[in-house]
């Protein structure tokens, strides 16, 4: 069986301007989604996230490449019963409401009595009292998870999102987390986009980073996030004067506790140096890159 | 299967339509229109009925053609602009069943309009007992295809266009339409030299919209049920070409 996303070599150009000046949007990018898998698709803005997205649903051919999506191309209609596609922004009909919406996508989608799975999603994203109510009287956030709805309507066995926390407060965050979870542990195969780092860290098993255009980074979430930067963190209990050394790279305050960053090669060499500095240690742990520290890392050394 | 995803594209735009008040533009007519009788019945010594047919039917056949235009336009290029289109092709929908549902939006305006217009007209010369009332709402129903032409050719230009660009285009393609009879007649006597044959093209291709004005037969011209179909047979055709034309543009569109 075939890896649900394969992109193959995909290069876009448009013309802009008067003179139809070609301009490249994406070039060579390649990269495969494994079934089962939750891919990270991290970028800055303009890096070609939503580009490569609306490439991978459909709605738009590439210059040069292939895309293959479930085993086939995604401009068929076959294909695309078969995932669900949620956009960056929440488009949606303003004078509709959101029974009517649904039900209008449950039409597109040819499911045959679509009610009860209508009553689950608008439980499952918090929407169930406004089924009656029209959705361009809806935050964005409601309208953001509403679209998260509409992609899960018909059940697909595909998820791809594209920033689908955008907008959202802490709370819908963590429901949309809760969901891509449950989503995940149902296996489901869920390609998603942001530029929010955290959520990437939080959800991802594989991470697929793009820059300007060309992929620069594809391998597990783990191996990203996990290079020890050769510090060790120690949380220590504060005793009334904050720590100093030389060997203190850091130190913060956190409730009544320190948190401090010393540089040592070895978990030894930190608990004797933490001991040498009057710590009492309450934690110790390495420090390891954040997936923020090693995007920044991957972009810097791409456009160097 | 595709029917009903059409339907469905097609109902959720005319509720959106509703919604949005165009049926506002049909409530002013109306007004227009009772107003105009009462006028026209007081200025015409008699023949208040006939002028107030033909009147209004060319009043009707005007702002539905009209609203049809912009409506279509509107639905595609802001459904375009604001990438609603993209999540709704992102559905299992062909390209053309989108071209299909948005021209189902404009053929669900249009006979609402003309039902409830015609319907006016209708009722406004049986109450003023003028002879032509029941042909009057056949007027009214039959210049339909006139306004289903430009709604065709406004998604054409809607799909591939700015909503400037489209309004332009359809709005230049509306007005000679409306004068192919003139033009046709410029280019018999054959006052054009070298460019005529061209000019005979452009005439060909153009829409006779004035193939869809019933009212002469409330002056007496009649017309065969055959011509009838004839003249009903090419606005579908036109229609149909136009809408071709449009989802095939539409399938090689990005929606990026």
């Amino acid at each position: 069986m075939s890896a649900p996303i394969v992109v193959e070599g995909v290069d876009k150009s448009i013309a802009v301007g008067f003179w139809g000046r070609k301009k490249k949007l994406l070039e060579r990018v390649s990269f495969v989604v494994d079934a089962g898998r939750t891919v990270g698709f991290v970028g800055v803005n303009g890096a070609g996230k939503s580009t490569t997205i609306k490439h991978i649903i459909g709605c738009a051919r590439p210059t040069a490449g292939t895309i293959r999506v479930l085993g086939g191309d995604p401009r068929e209609a076959a294909v695309r019963r078969r995932f669900g596609y949620m956009p960056e922004l929440p488009y949606l009909p303003p004078t509709l409401t959101t029974d009517e919406v649904l039900r209008l996508h449950a039409a597109l989608c040819v499911l045959r009595d679509p009610g009860r799975r209508i009553d689950e999603l608008l439980e499952l994203v918090g929407l169930a009292q406004r089924r009656r109510e029209r959705v361009g009287t809806f935050s964005k956030g409601m309208q953001t998870r509403l679209t998260l709805a509409l992609a899960l309507l018909a059940e697909p066995e595909l998820l791809i999102l594209d920033e689908p926390m955008s907008g959202l407060d802490p709370v819908g965050r963590q429901l949309v987390r809760r969901i891509l979870r449950e989503q995940a542990s149902a296996g489901r195969t869920i390609l998603f986009s942001s530029h929010v780092l955290s959520d990437v860290e939080a959800l991802c098993t594989d991470v697929v980073v793009i820059d300007a255009g060309t992929i620069v980074y594809t391998g597990g979430a783990a191996g990203a996030v996990g290079e020890p930067t050769g510090r060790w963190v120690v949380r220590a209990p504060d005793q009334g004067t904050p720590p100093s050394g030389g060997a203190i790279v850091d130190a913060r305050r956190e409730s009544d506790t320190w948190v401090v960053s010393i540089a040592a090669t070895t978990g030894e060499e930190a608990v004797r140096l933490a001991h040498g500095l009057g710590l009492a240690i309450i934690a110790l742990e390495p420090e390891r890159r954040s997936l923020e520290d090693r995007l920044l890392g991957i972009i810097g050394r791409s456009s160097s | 299967m595709r029917a009903r995803q059409i339907a469905s594209l097609a109902w959720a735009g005319v509720l959106q339509l509703l919604r949005t008040r165009v049926y506002l533009n049909i409530l002013v007519a109306g007004v227009a229109l009772v107003g105009a009788a009462l006028a026209f019945d007081r200025m015409s010594a008699g023949e208040g009925g006939r002028v107030l047919l033909d009147v209004g039917s060319a009043f009707i056949a005007l702002l539905v053609a009209v609203l049809a235009g912009v409506v279509s336009i509107t639905a595609v290029t802001r459904e375009i602009e604001t990438k609603v289109a993209s999540v709704v092709t992102a559905r299992p929908l062909a390209r053309v069943d989108y071209v299909l549902g948005r021209f189902g939006t404009a053929v669900g305006l249009v006979l609402l309009s003309n039902l409830c217009l015609g319907g006016l007209l209708g009722g406004v010369l049986w109450l003023s007992g003028a002879p032509h009332a029941a042909l009057s709402f056949g007027v009214v129903l039959f210049a339909s295809f006139e306004a289903l032409i430009i709604a065709a050719i406004a998604i054409f230009f809607g799909v591939g266009s700015s909503s400037t660009m489209s309004a332009l285009f359809t709005t230049t393609i509306f007005v000679l339409g409306r004068l192919t009879e003139e033009l046709g007649r410029l280019i018999e006597r054959g006052r054009f030299g070298d460019a005529t044959p061209l000019l005979k093209g452009v005439h060909a291709v153009l829409p006779h919209l004035p193939a869809f004005d019933l009212t002469p037969l409330a002056h007496g011209v009649t017309s065969s049920p055959a011509d009838l179909a004839q003249r009903a047979a090419y606005g579908a055709l036109y229609a149909g070409a136009f809408l071709l034309a449009a989802a095939f543009r539409f399938s090689r569109r990005d929606l990026l």
